[in-house]
C-alpha cells in the first residue's frame, strides 16, 4: 500500500510542477533548447557508430574509386548537356538562316523528350513532395530507419534506451499534458461562453485563455517554436497566409496570436475539437470539394474581414499538407477579397519529428501518437510583412507572389503544381494544355512542318 | 520515402542486380526507394498508371510510347525490370557496359518507341501514330505524310507499289542513326 502511494504522489508532484505549471507559465523553454542540443549531440554520435559499422560490414556509404570516377564523369556530362540542351539540328539552323525551308525529320530528334521523360520517372519535383524527407543522420526512430540491419552493440542499447525514454517518460508525460489542454480548453470554452461578451475584458480574457490551450497543446509536443519578425504579427480584419504541412501548424500558430480559422472540416477527434472551438468564435468550416461551399465560404471571409473587428483569419490556401521542402499552388480564393495578407513562413527540422501527416496513410489520431511520440517539435516562424493586393494585379498573380515570398523566406522550392494531385490524377483538361506546351516547345526545335498560328498558351496558372 | 522500403532488398539481391545493370549499390537503393514511392498499391509491381500517376511524366508528349516500351512483355514491371529498364540510359562507361546500356541496346529502346504494333519493324502506320501524338493536331495530314516518306526513303527502305510494305527493318534504324552521337544523347547521370 505504502510504496504505490508514494510512487503515485512521486509521479503526480512531478508532473505538476515538474509539467504542467511550467507549462502555463511558459517557462520551460530553456529547460527544452538544452534538450534538443543535446539530444542532437547524441545523433551525431549514433551517425559516427553506424558509418563505422557500415564500413566494415562494406554496406558503404564511402564511394569506392569506380564510383568516384564514375561520379565524376557524370558531372562532366551534366554540364556539358545543360549547354547542349538548346542543341538543334543543323537542317533547322539552315532553316532559320532564311534558306529554302526543308521540313525533315530524324529518328532522332525525339531524344530530348525521351530523356526527359526518362528523367521524370527516375524522379520528380512533384510526387516527392507528398512523402516524408529523409535526413542525413538517423534519428533513433524505426519508423524513419534506412537500414534496419544489425549495426552494432552500442547503437541498440542506446535506441533501447531512447525507447524507454520516449514511450516509458515522455509519452506519458505528453498525453497528461495534452488532457490537461483538453481539459483546459473545455473549461475555457464554458467560461468564455457563461460570460456576457459585452464586458470590456472580454477580449484580452478570450485571448489568453485561448492562447492558454496551445500552449499546452504545443507543450505536449515538446515544442521549441522561435517566433522571427513579431511585429509583423496579424491584425483584426487581416488574412494570414501559411504554408501546410501539419494539422499542428494552426496550434503553432495560435501560440502567438489569436485566429480565426477556415478549413476542411473532419471527423472523428479533430472535427470534435473543431466544434468546441466553434462554440467561443467564428470559424468557417467546409467540406472539401463543394463548389457551392466554396463561394459561400468567400462570402463569408469577406464579411469576416469587412467589419474590421474580427479576428484575423487563418487560412492554409494550399489546401493540403505537403511535406514542408516545398510550397505548392495557392488556391486564389482568399486573394480575391479587398483586405491586408500577413504571410507566415514555417519550416520544420525533420531530424527530431516527422511534423509531415500524409493524411492518405495515417489516420489523425495515428499521426498524433506519432508525434506525441518523438523526440520534439522544432520549428521556425517567420512573420513577413503584410501586403496587400497591387492594382494592376490580379487575384492569381497575387497569390503567386505571396507564395514566392514564403517560399523564399523558409527556404522551400516554389512549385507551380496543385497540392490536390496528391489524392486524384492531373484533370485531363489540364493535362492536354499542358501537352500542348510541350509539344509547342518541341515543334519549335524541329524540323518538321509548322502551320499553325502560335496560340497563347502563355501562363499555366490561367488555365490551372 | 518511408521504412518500408529496403525491407525487401537483400545484399545478395543488391550484388546481383549491380552486376546484371551495372549501377552502384547508391545507385541500386536510391532506385528503389523510388520504386516503392510509385508502387502506390505496395503490390511489389509497377503498372502502367503508377507511371501515369507523375505528373510531370503524364504531360510528356512520347509519355504514352514510353510507358508501352516500359511494358513491352508484360502489364506489370517488377523492381529488377525496372531497374534493368532504367539501365539502359546509363552512361557508356568501359568498366561498366551491359548488354542493356551499350549502343545497341538504346537503340533498341529507340527502335521500340516507334513500334508501335510490336512487329518489329516500323510501318508507316507506326510512324503516323508516333508523329500524330508529338505534334498533336497542329500539322496537317498531307504534310505529315511528306516527312514520314522522306525519313523512311532516307532510311533505305524498300519503295513498292504497294504501300501496305513499306517498312524500316532495325538494321536500317540502326544505320540511319551512325553518325548520331547516341551515347550522349540517350544517357543520363543516375
Amino acid at each position: 500500500m505504502f510504496p504505490r502511494i508514494f510512487i503515485l504522489t512521486y509521479w503526480l508532484s512531478t508532473f505538476v510542477f515538474g509539467f504542467l505549471v511550467p507549462a502555463f507559465l511558459g517557462g520551460t523553454l530553456t529547460l527544452r533548447r538544452w534538450y534538443i542540443k543535446n539530444v542532437h549531440r547524441l545523433f551525431v554520435y549514433c551517425d559516427d557508430i553506424i558509418n563505422e559499422r557500415k564500413h566494415l560490414l562494406g554496406f558503404d556509404n564511402e564511394l569506392t574509386e569506380e564510383e568516384i570516377s564514375s561520379e565524376e564523369e557524370e558531372e562532366t556530362m551534366r554540364r556539358s548537356s545543360r549547354g547542349k540542351r538548346r542543341h538543334l539540328p543543323s537542317y533547322v539552323e539552315d532553316a532559320r538562316n532564311g534558306e529554302e525551308s526543308n521540313p525533315h525529320f530524324a529518328f532522332c530528334d525525339i531524344a530530348p523528350l525521351l530523356m526527359n521523360g526518362i528523367s521524370t520517372i527516375r524522379d520528380d519535383q512533384v510526387t516527392t513532395r507528398f512523402y516524408a524527407q529523409e535526413n542525413g543522420l538517423w534519428n533513433m526512430l524505426t519508423r524513419t530507419s534506412i537500414h534496419p540491419v544489425f549495426m552494432s552493440h552500442r547503437l541498440n542499447v542506446i535506441w533501447f534506451l531512447s525507447l524507454i525514454w520516449r514511450w516509458g517518460w515522455l509519452l506519458p508525460m505528453r498525453i497528461l499534458v495534452f488532457m490537461a489542454a483538453l481539459g483546459w480548453l473545455l473549461l475555457a470554452t464554458l467560461i468564455l461562453v457563461l460570460l456576457p461578451r459585452s464586458l470590456p475584458w472580454y477580449d484580452k480574457c478570450y485571448e489568453w485563455m485561448i492562447c492558454l490551450v496551445f500552449k499546452l497543446v504545443t507543450h505536449s509536443f515538446s515544442a521549441v517554436v522561435k517566433f522571427h519578425n513579431p511585429e509583423n504579427k496579424a491584425k483584426n480584419g487581416g488574412i494570414c497566409v501559411a504554408n501546410h504541412t501539419s494539422p499542428l501548424d494552426a496550434a503553432v500558430l495560435s501560440y502567438d496570436n489569436c485566429y480565426s480559422m477556415i478549413g476542411q472540416r473532419h471527423g472523428g477527434f479533430l472535427g470534435f475539437a473543431q466544434k468546441v472551438l466553434d462554440q467561443t468564435t467564428e470559424h468557417i468550416w467546409f467540406e472539401r470539394g463543394e463548389s457551392k461551399d466554396r463561394q459561400m465560404v468567400v462570402n463569408r471571409l469577406t464579411q469576416h474581414c469587412t467589419t474590421g473587428k474580427n479576428l484575423p483569419v487563418l487560412i492554409f490556401p494550399e489546401g493540403t499538407c505537403i511535406n514542408n521542402t516545398s510550397v505548392m499552388m495557392f488556391k486564389k480564393g482568399c486573394f480575391e477579397i479587398d483586405t491586408t495578407i500577413y504571410p507566415v513562413a514555417i519550416k520544420y527540422d525533420t531530424l527530431f519529428t516527422e511534423a509531415f501527416w500524409n493524411s492518405s496513410e495515417q489516420s489523425f489520431v495515428k499521426y498524433l501518437f506519432m508525434m506525441l511520440t518523438s523526440w520534439a517539435l522544432v520549428c521556425d516562424v517567420y512573420y513577413l510583412p503584410p501586403t496587400r493586393r497591387l492594382p494592376n494585379e490580379n487575384a492569381i498573380a497575387f497569390a503567386n507572389r505571396v507564395k514566392s515570398l514564403i517560399a523564399r523566406k523558409g527556404g522551400l522550392v516554389d512549385l507551380q503544381w496543385d497540392g490536390m494531385i496528391k489524392r486524384k490524377k492531373l484533370s485531363e483538361r489540364i493535362r492536354q494544355t499542358l501537352m500542348d506546351l510541350e509539344r509547342q516547345h518541341f515543334l519549335e526545335s524541329s524540323a518538321l512542318p509548322r502551320n499553325i498560328s502560335h496560340g497563347n498558351l502563355s501562363t499555366l496558372t490561367s488555365v490551372l | 520515402m518511408g521504412s518500408k522500403t529496403s525491407s525487401l532488398l537483400r545484399p545478395d539481391e543488391v550484388q546481383t542486380l549491380t552486376e546484371k545493370t551495372g549501377f552502384t549499390t547508391r545507385e541500386i537503393v536510391r532506385l528503389y526507394n523510388r520504386f516503392a514511392c510509385l508502387d502506390k498499391s505496395r503490390s511489389g509491381v509497377l503498372r502502367r498508371e503508377d507511371l501515369q500517376n507523375i505528373p510531370e511524366f503524364s504531360v510528356n508528349p512520347l509519355c504514352n510510347r514510353v510507358i508501352e516500351a516500359f511494358f513491352w512483355e508484360s502489364d506489370e514491371v517488377n523492381f529488377t525490370q525496372f531497374a534493368t529498364l532504367l539501365s539502359t540510359f546509363r552512361p557508356i562507361r568501359s568498366r561498366t557496359v551491359t548488354e542493356f546500356n551499350n549502343r545497341e541496346g538504346k537503340i533498341k529502346f529507340l527502335f521500340r518507341l516507334y513500334d508501335v504494333d510490336k512487329d518489329g519493324k516500323l510501318s508507316k502506320e507506326d510512324f503516323h501514330e508516333v508523329l500524330a501524338g508529338l505534334v498533336g493536331t497542329t500539322v496537317q495530314d498531307k504534310e505529315m505524310e511528306k516527312v514520314i516518306m522522306r525519313a523512311i526513303c532516307e532510311a533505305g527502305a524498300d519503295i513498292n507499289d504497294d504501300d501496305e510494305e513499306i517498312f524500316v527493318t532495325f538494321d536500317q534504324f540502326k544505320k540511319t542513326l551512325n553518325h548520331v552521337d547516341v551515347e550522349t544523347r540517350l544517357s543520363m547521370p543516375f
